[in-house]
């Protein structure tokens, strides 16, 4: 499978309808492509730089293939989203985020509700010992009861982005990401102020070695169209 | 009209855009110098480019048509131009001088296909 997010930023001159436009059609994307699976929407409630994020997935590389060149892929949802295109609602991420994502082998990422957790990471010059010290966090916060989902990942498809194996361009801002979820507010607190990650006083990610940078985005789940089960 | 390739529908991308009066020219110039060298580049060719109401001072709408095979030659296009520098200054360029507009990906419809066929 391939896990996949895209977090946009509102271009401040255009209205909250055609924003809606936007919002609806990748609420919409897994009733007109098939291959998208898992579509879900969310509004930014961490006060990060980013208006919404859609988040989805695909079976398969074949079917991002097809996603693709799928007409409603290029027809409606990048009629809101192309840099040339007269309807664009959207700016170039102040945050260099953009499109992210991950392959994985089953879709532990799961939440039809609650709040999802994208942690950012720039790791590009660690070594792969502080790498897996990062995973060992995550499958620390996998097992802990306030998480629902925690996987840990190299952002690969940032880069693959055309066919989902070939890296094009230069590599991503943020080389791997963390996706968190939790079923309400007070698990990701409780998540946050349990040690379940760097922070507080003994230091933030920056001070953890092989973390560059570190951004951290929340959002709450609004399913899309057919997100019903895992299967 | 006639598809350029033999057996198969065209598939055309079509923005209209409306600019005001005094900066049509403008626009039209970024096209040129701008759109078309990055879109032909990328595998677009340009089909047509229409305006209206130009020198009555209202709002003028400009029309832009880029023909490409299908939503496969599409996809491999839309990469050249993620790809391509130049693309982003012709985007932030246009952007800057119109007031709005909308974007369609278009087929020839016309004879329809009888039913059956």
């Amino acid at each position: 499978m391939l896990r996949r997010f895209e977090a946009y930023t509102f271009d401040p001159r255009t209205s909250p309808a055609v924003r809606g436009r936007l919002r609806q059609a990748c609420l919409d994307s897994s009733r007109f492509i098939p291959e998208v699976c898992h579509a879900a929407i969310g509004v930014d409630v961490s006060g990060a730089d980013v208006d919404l994020v859609w988040e989805h997935a695909f079976p398969s590389v074949a079917a991002y293939r097809r996603y693709m060149v799928h007409p409603y892929h290029a027809a409606v949802l990048d009629r809101y989203l192309l840099a040339d295109s007269p309807e664009r609602v959207v700016v170039d991420s102040p945050l260099g985020l953009g499109l992210a994502g991950y392959p994985t082998a089953s879709p532990d990422y799961f939440l039809s509700g609650g709040i999802r957790r994208l942690v950012f990471l720039d790791m590009r010059r660690a070594g792969s010992a502080e790498i897996d010290a990062v995973a060992r966090l995550s499958a620390s916060a996998a097992s802990a009861v306030s998480a629902e989902v925690s996987v840990f990942a190299p952002n690969t498809l940032a880069s693959s982005w055309f066919d989902g194996v070939t890296a094009l361009g230069t590599g991503p801002r943020w080389s791997h990401l963390w996706e968190q979820g939790f079923r309400d507010d007070a698990a990701l607190r409780l998540h946050l102020e349990g040690g379940g990650e760097p922070g507080g006083e003994e230091g933030g990610w920056e001070d953890r070695p092989g973390v560059a940078a570190a951004l951290a985005i929340s959002y709450r789940i609004q399913p899309g169209w057919g997100y019903a089960s895992p299967a | 009209m006639a598809s350029a390739n033999p057996g198969t529908s065209d598939l055309f991308l079509v923005d209209v855009v409306q600019v005001d009066d005094d900066r049509a020219g403008a626009y039209l110039r970024a096209i040129e110098e701008l759109a078309v060298p990055v879109m032909t580049a990328a595998g677009a060719s340009l089909e047509s480019c229409r305006s209206a109401g130009s020198g009555l001072g209202v709002e003028v709408d400009i029309e832009v048509v880029w023909r490409v095979r299908d939503f496969a030659h599409w996809n491999l296009i839309r990469r050249n131009l993620v790809l391509d520098p130049r693309w982003y200054t012709w985007a932030q360029r246009a952007a800057g001088l119109r007031r709005g507009g909308t974007r369609r990906m278009m087929v020839d419809t016309f004879p329809p296909t009888p039913p059956g066929s």
